[in-house]
Protein backbone atom coordinates (compact mmCIF):
# COMPACT_ATOMS: atom_id res chain seq x y z
CA UNK A 1 0.00 0.00 0.00
CA UNK A 2 1.15 3.64 -0.81
CA UNK A 3 2.58 5.45 2.39
CA UNK A 4 0.81 9.32 2.73
CA UNK A 5 4.40 10.55 1.65
CA UNK A 6 4.57 8.23 -1.57
CA UNK A 7 1.51 9.23 -2.60
CA UNK A 8 2.01 13.08 -2.10
CA UNK A 9 5.64 12.44 -3.79
CA UNK A 10 4.28 10.77 -6.78
CA UNK A 11 1.49 13.87 -7.09
CA UNK A 12 3.75 16.31 -6.92
CA UNK A 13 6.16 14.57 -9.46
CA UNK A 14 3.66 13.95 -11.89
CA UNK A 15 0.63 17.31 -11.68
CA UNK A 16 2.25 19.70 -13.88
CA UNK A 17 2.43 17.23 -16.41
CA UNK A 18 -0.76 16.00 -16.01
CA UNK A 19 -2.32 19.02 -15.99
CA UNK A 20 -0.53 19.85 -19.85
CA UNK A 21 -1.78 16.12 -20.78
CA UNK A 22 -5.53 17.57 -19.42
CA UNK A 23 -4.85 21.01 -21.45
CA UNK A 24 -3.52 19.22 -24.42
CA UNK A 25 -7.32 17.10 -24.20
CA UNK A 26 -9.80 19.67 -23.22
CA UNK A 27 -8.28 22.79 -24.47
CA UNK A 28 -9.05 24.90 -21.17
CA UNK A 29 -7.14 25.65 -17.96
CA UNK A 30 -10.01 25.83 -15.81
CA UNK A 31 -11.64 22.26 -17.19
CA UNK A 32 -8.01 20.58 -17.09
CA UNK A 33 -7.71 21.87 -13.26
CA UNK A 34 -11.08 20.18 -12.49
CA UNK A 35 -9.78 17.26 -14.32
CA UNK A 36 -6.57 16.93 -12.88
CA UNK A 37 -8.21 16.93 -9.14
CA UNK A 38 -10.81 14.35 -10.28
CA UNK A 39 -7.93 12.14 -11.02
CA UNK A 40 -5.87 13.10 -7.71
CA UNK A 41 -9.63 12.26 -5.91
CA UNK A 42 -9.94 8.85 -7.09
CA UNK A 43 -6.68 7.82 -7.21
CA UNK A 44 -6.54 8.50 -3.43
CA UNK A 45 -9.96 7.51 -2.48
CA UNK A 46 -10.26 4.63 -4.76
CA UNK A 47 -6.57 3.06 -5.22
CA UNK A 48 -4.71 4.67 -2.14
CA UNK A 49 -4.26 0.83 -1.04
CA UNK A 50 -2.47 0.12 -4.63
CA UNK A 51 1.36 -0.62 -4.37
CA UNK A 52 3.25 2.88 -4.96
CA UNK A 53 4.92 1.22 -7.90
CA UNK A 54 1.55 1.01 -9.81
CA UNK A 55 0.55 4.53 -9.17
CA UNK A 56 1.96 6.04 -12.30
CA UNK A 57 -0.26 3.62 -14.59
CA UNK A 58 -3.36 3.76 -12.84
CA UNK A 59 -3.02 7.59 -12.83
CA UNK A 60 -2.93 7.82 -16.00
CA UNK A 61 -5.84 5.62 -16.62
CA UNK A 62 -7.63 7.49 -14.55
CA UNK A 63 -7.21 11.09 -16.15
CA UNK A 64 -7.96 9.61 -19.29
CA UNK A 65 -11.04 8.23 -18.43
CA UNK A 66 -11.69 11.49 -16.27
CA UNK A 67 -11.22 13.47 -19.69
CA UNK A 68 -13.13 11.08 -21.75
CA UNK A 69 -16.10 11.04 -19.50
CA UNK A 70 -15.59 15.09 -19.72
CA UNK A 71 -15.92 14.75 -23.06
CA UNK A 72 -18.74 12.82 -22.84
CA UNK A 73 -20.89 15.24 -21.22
CA UNK A 74 -19.79 17.86 -23.42
CA UNK A 75 -20.51 15.94 -26.62
CA UNK A 76 -24.05 17.12 -26.84
CA UNK A 77 -24.18 20.10 -25.22
CA UNK A 78 -21.13 21.70 -26.81
CA UNK A 79 -20.81 19.21 -29.97
CA UNK A 80 -19.65 22.87 -32.25
CA UNK A 81 -17.46 24.25 -29.81
CA UNK A 82 -15.25 21.02 -29.92
CA UNK A 83 -15.63 21.41 -33.44
CA UNK A 84 -14.82 24.50 -33.81
CA UNK A 85 -11.71 24.34 -31.13
CA UNK A 86 -9.75 21.90 -33.24
CA UNK A 87 -9.09 24.59 -35.88
CA UNK A 88 -8.43 26.83 -33.68
CA UNK A 89 -4.40 28.94 -33.93
CA UNK A 90 -2.54 30.11 -31.25
CA UNK A 91 -4.91 33.59 -30.18
CA UNK A 92 -7.49 31.28 -29.55
CA UNK A 93 -6.17 29.04 -26.86
CA UNK A 94 -6.90 31.36 -24.16
CA UNK A 95 -3.44 32.47 -24.37
CA UNK A 96 -3.85 36.11 -24.71
CA UNK A 97 -0.17 37.69 -24.56
CA UNK A 98 0.94 39.52 -27.43
CA UNK A 99 4.38 38.02 -28.79
CA UNK A 100 5.45 42.00 -29.88
CA UNK A 101 4.50 42.99 -26.01
CA UNK A 102 6.58 40.58 -24.23
CA UNK A 103 9.32 41.09 -27.12
CA UNK A 104 9.04 44.80 -25.71
CA UNK A 105 8.94 44.46 -22.24
CA UNK A 106 11.75 41.97 -22.34
CA UNK A 107 14.33 44.23 -24.65
CA UNK A 108 13.79 46.86 -21.83
CA UNK A 109 14.71 44.94 -18.81
CA UNK A 110 17.66 42.74 -20.45
CA UNK A 111 19.96 42.64 -23.63
CA UNK A 112 18.36 42.27 -26.79
CA UNK A 113 19.95 38.70 -28.11
CA UNK A 114 19.06 36.85 -24.95
CA UNK A 115 14.91 38.57 -24.58
CA UNK A 116 15.22 37.71 -28.44
CA UNK A 117 16.43 33.92 -27.57
CA UNK A 118 13.84 33.44 -25.10
CA UNK A 119 11.03 34.57 -27.39
CA UNK A 120 12.04 32.33 -29.76
CA UNK A 121 12.04 29.36 -27.28
CA UNK A 122 8.84 30.56 -26.27
CA UNK A 123 7.65 30.23 -29.82
CA UNK A 124 9.24 26.90 -30.06
CA UNK A 125 7.40 25.45 -26.73
CA UNK A 126 4.55 26.95 -27.88
CA UNK A 127 4.36 25.85 -31.39
CA UNK A 128 5.53 21.84 -29.83
CA UNK A 129 2.07 22.27 -27.59
CA UNK A 130 0.10 23.14 -30.24
CA UNK A 131 1.33 20.16 -32.61
CA UNK A 132 0.93 17.82 -29.88
CA UNK A 133 -2.25 18.90 -29.14
CA UNK A 134 -3.44 18.38 -32.96
CA UNK A 135 -2.33 14.93 -32.85
CA UNK A 136 -5.38 12.51 -32.65
CA UNK A 137 -6.42 11.53 -28.79
CA UNK A 138 -5.32 8.16 -28.60
CA UNK A 139 -1.52 9.03 -30.85
CA UNK A 140 -0.82 12.36 -28.02
CA UNK A 141 -2.09 9.59 -25.18
CA UNK A 142 0.49 7.26 -26.80
CA UNK A 143 3.22 9.46 -27.18
CA UNK A 144 2.93 11.42 -24.16
CA UNK A 145 2.55 8.10 -21.76
CA UNK A 146 5.39 6.24 -23.62
CA UNK A 147 8.06 9.19 -23.80
CA UNK A 148 7.03 11.71 -21.22
CA UNK A 149 5.52 9.73 -18.46
CA UNK A 150 8.57 6.91 -19.19
CA UNK A 151 6.24 4.35 -19.09
CA UNK A 152 6.97 0.97 -21.20
CA UNK A 153 4.95 -0.23 -23.90
CA UNK A 154 3.36 -2.55 -21.70
CA UNK A 155 1.76 -0.19 -18.78
CA UNK A 156 0.96 2.20 -21.75
CA UNK A 157 -1.13 -0.66 -23.39
CA UNK A 158 -2.64 -1.47 -19.86
CA UNK A 159 -3.66 2.75 -19.13
CA UNK A 160 -4.81 2.52 -22.39
CA UNK A 161 -6.75 -0.43 -22.91
CA UNK A 162 -5.36 -1.20 -26.05
CA UNK A 163 -2.71 -4.05 -27.55
CA UNK A 164 1.24 -2.83 -27.49
CA UNK A 165 1.18 -3.50 -30.90
CA UNK A 166 -1.43 -0.28 -30.90
CA UNK A 167 0.55 1.30 -28.77
CA UNK A 168 4.00 1.17 -31.15
CA UNK A 169 1.83 2.32 -33.84
CA UNK A 170 0.08 5.72 -32.06
CA UNK A 171 3.72 6.59 -31.39
CA UNK A 172 5.39 6.05 -34.43
CA UNK A 173 2.45 7.67 -36.15
CA UNK A 174 2.72 10.29 -33.48
CA UNK A 175 6.07 10.62 -34.13
CA UNK A 176 6.13 11.02 -37.60
CA UNK A 177 3.28 13.83 -37.33
CA UNK A 178 5.38 15.99 -35.15
CA UNK A 179 8.78 15.89 -36.49
CA UNK A 180 6.97 16.79 -39.94
CA UNK A 181 4.49 19.53 -38.37
CA UNK A 182 7.57 20.94 -36.79
CA UNK A 183 9.86 20.77 -39.85
CA UNK A 184 6.97 22.32 -42.10
CA UNK A 185 7.46 24.95 -39.93
CA UNK A 186 11.12 25.40 -39.72
CA UNK A 187 11.22 24.47 -36.18
CA UNK A 188 14.69 22.04 -35.80
CA UNK A 189 15.09 20.71 -32.62
CA UNK B 1 15.93 -0.69 -35.19
CA UNK B 2 17.56 2.59 -36.83
CA UNK B 3 14.10 4.28 -37.12
CA UNK B 4 12.94 3.64 -33.51
CA UNK B 5 16.55 5.09 -32.53
CA UNK B 6 15.83 7.97 -34.52
CA UNK B 7 11.89 8.06 -32.93
CA UNK B 8 13.34 8.02 -29.73
CA UNK B 9 16.18 10.67 -29.78
CA UNK B 10 13.23 13.01 -31.30
CA UNK B 11 10.95 12.00 -28.49
CA UNK B 12 14.00 12.86 -26.07
CA UNK B 13 13.99 16.47 -27.59
CA UNK B 14 10.10 16.46 -27.78
CA UNK B 15 10.25 15.51 -23.75
CA UNK B 16 12.73 18.12 -23.36
CA UNK B 17 10.64 21.15 -24.36
CA UNK B 18 7.72 19.61 -22.96
CA UNK B 19 9.90 19.70 -19.22
CA UNK B 20 10.49 22.68 -20.20
CA UNK B 21 6.65 24.21 -21.11
CA UNK B 22 6.02 22.30 -17.47
CA UNK B 23 8.34 24.30 -15.56
CA UNK B 24 6.98 27.54 -16.84
CA UNK B 25 3.55 27.14 -15.76
CA UNK B 26 1.54 30.67 -13.89
CA UNK B 27 2.27 30.38 -9.45
CA UNK B 28 -1.78 30.62 -9.33
CA UNK B 29 -2.06 27.29 -11.78
CA UNK B 30 0.58 25.60 -9.21
CA UNK B 31 -1.16 26.75 -6.24
CA UNK B 32 -4.51 25.35 -7.54
CA UNK B 33 -2.15 22.26 -8.32
CA UNK B 34 -0.97 22.03 -4.76
CA UNK B 35 -4.73 22.75 -3.44
CA UNK B 36 -5.78 19.46 -5.41
CA UNK B 37 -2.99 17.55 -4.43
CA UNK B 38 -3.61 18.48 -0.59
CA UNK B 39 -7.09 17.57 -1.00
CA UNK B 40 -6.48 13.94 -2.18
CA UNK B 41 -3.85 13.36 0.36
CA UNK B 42 -6.48 14.33 3.25
CA UNK B 43 -8.67 11.91 1.58
CA UNK B 44 -6.07 8.74 1.56
CA UNK B 45 -5.99 9.91 5.24
CA UNK B 46 -9.16 9.34 6.09
CA UNK B 47 -9.64 6.30 4.07
CA UNK B 48 -6.39 4.47 5.53
CA UNK B 49 -8.50 3.08 8.66
CA UNK B 50 -11.28 1.54 6.21
CA UNK B 51 -8.47 0.72 3.80
CA UNK B 52 -6.83 -1.34 6.79
CA UNK B 53 -9.67 -4.12 6.16
CA UNK B 54 -9.74 -4.60 2.78
CA UNK B 55 -7.84 -6.96 0.91
CA UNK B 56 -4.32 -5.39 -0.20
CA UNK B 57 -3.89 -8.45 -3.20
CA UNK B 58 -6.36 -10.29 -5.10
CA UNK B 59 -4.42 -13.38 -3.93
CA UNK B 60 -5.65 -12.38 -0.27
CA UNK B 61 -8.85 -12.89 -1.01
CA UNK B 62 -8.51 -16.82 -1.57
CA UNK B 63 -8.21 -19.36 1.02
CA UNK B 64 -6.85 -18.66 4.41
CA UNK B 65 -7.41 -15.18 4.02
CA UNK B 66 -11.15 -15.67 3.39
CA UNK B 67 -11.61 -17.58 6.22
CA UNK B 68 -9.12 -14.86 8.44
CA UNK B 69 -12.01 -12.12 7.10
CA UNK B 70 -14.97 -14.24 8.04
CA UNK B 71 -13.61 -14.68 11.04
CA UNK B 72 -13.03 -11.46 11.72
CA UNK B 73 -17.04 -10.34 11.41
CA UNK B 74 -18.27 -13.35 13.35
CA UNK B 75 -15.62 -13.28 16.73
CA UNK B 76 -17.55 -9.63 17.44
CA UNK B 77 -20.79 -11.25 17.08
CA UNK B 78 -20.20 -14.18 18.52
CA UNK B 79 -18.71 -12.39 21.38
CA UNK B 80 -21.96 -10.32 21.83
CA UNK B 81 -24.13 -13.48 21.74
CA UNK B 82 -22.58 -14.80 24.85
CA UNK B 83 -22.60 -12.31 26.75
CA UNK B 84 -26.28 -11.26 26.47
CA UNK B 85 -26.66 -15.55 27.66
CA UNK B 86 -24.11 -14.29 30.69
CA UNK B 87 -25.62 -11.43 31.69
CA UNK B 88 -29.54 -13.03 31.49
CA UNK B 89 -27.67 -16.40 33.64
CA UNK B 90 -26.85 -13.63 36.21
CA UNK B 91 -29.76 -11.31 36.69
CA UNK B 92 -31.68 -14.57 37.42
CA UNK B 93 -28.88 -15.94 39.52
CA UNK B 94 -29.33 -12.45 41.82
CA UNK B 95 -32.59 -12.90 41.54
CA UNK B 96 -33.05 -16.50 43.18
CA UNK B 97 -30.48 -15.24 45.79
CA UNK B 98 -32.60 -12.83 46.95
CA UNK B 99 -35.53 -15.15 47.23
CA UNK B 100 -33.26 -17.48 49.13
CA UNK B 101 -31.91 -15.30 51.52
CA UNK B 102 -35.45 -13.97 52.31
CA UNK B 103 -36.74 -17.75 52.68
CA UNK B 104 -33.87 -18.22 55.28
CA UNK B 105 -34.76 -15.55 57.28
CA UNK B 106 -38.52 -16.68 57.16
CA UNK B 107 -37.74 -20.51 57.90
CA UNK B 108 -35.24 -19.31 60.55
CA UNK B 109 -38.60 -17.54 62.40
CA UNK B 110 -36.27 -14.10 62.59
CA UNK B 111 -39.25 -12.80 60.17
CA UNK B 112 -42.91 -12.86 60.43
CA UNK B 113 -44.85 -14.06 58.26
CA UNK B 114 -46.58 -11.23 57.08
CA UNK B 115 -43.45 -9.45 56.37
CA UNK B 116 -43.24 -12.06 53.68
CA UNK B 117 -46.34 -10.33 51.99
CA UNK B 118 -45.23 -6.89 52.43
CA UNK B 119 -44.28 -5.60 48.70
CA UNK B 120 -41.62 -3.11 50.50
CA UNK B 121 -39.73 -5.97 52.29
CA UNK B 122 -37.61 -7.34 49.68
CA UNK B 123 -35.85 -3.52 49.10
CA UNK B 124 -35.60 -3.36 53.12
CA UNK B 125 -34.02 -6.60 53.63
CA UNK B 126 -31.32 -6.07 50.63
CA UNK B 127 -30.97 -1.79 52.30
CA UNK B 128 -30.17 -3.77 55.47
CA UNK B 129 -27.03 -6.04 53.98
Amino acid sequence: MATEKELTQFLQSVERRAFKQAIYAVKDQATALDCVQDAMLKLAEKYGNKPAEELPMLFQKILQNVIYDLFRRQKVRSLWTTLLSSFSRDDEDGNTSDPLETLEAEYDSEGAESALDKVERKQVLQTIDDEIQKLSPRQREAFLMRYWEDMDVAETAAAMGCSEGSVKIHCSRATHALAKALKHKGITL
Amino acid sequence: MNTQTSEEKFASKIRQALNESANQLDAETLLQLERARNLAVARHKSDGFLQSFLPRKASETSGLAKLFRAAAWITPALALVIGLVVLQDWQSASENSEIASIDTEVLTDNLPLNAYLDKGFNRYLLQGE
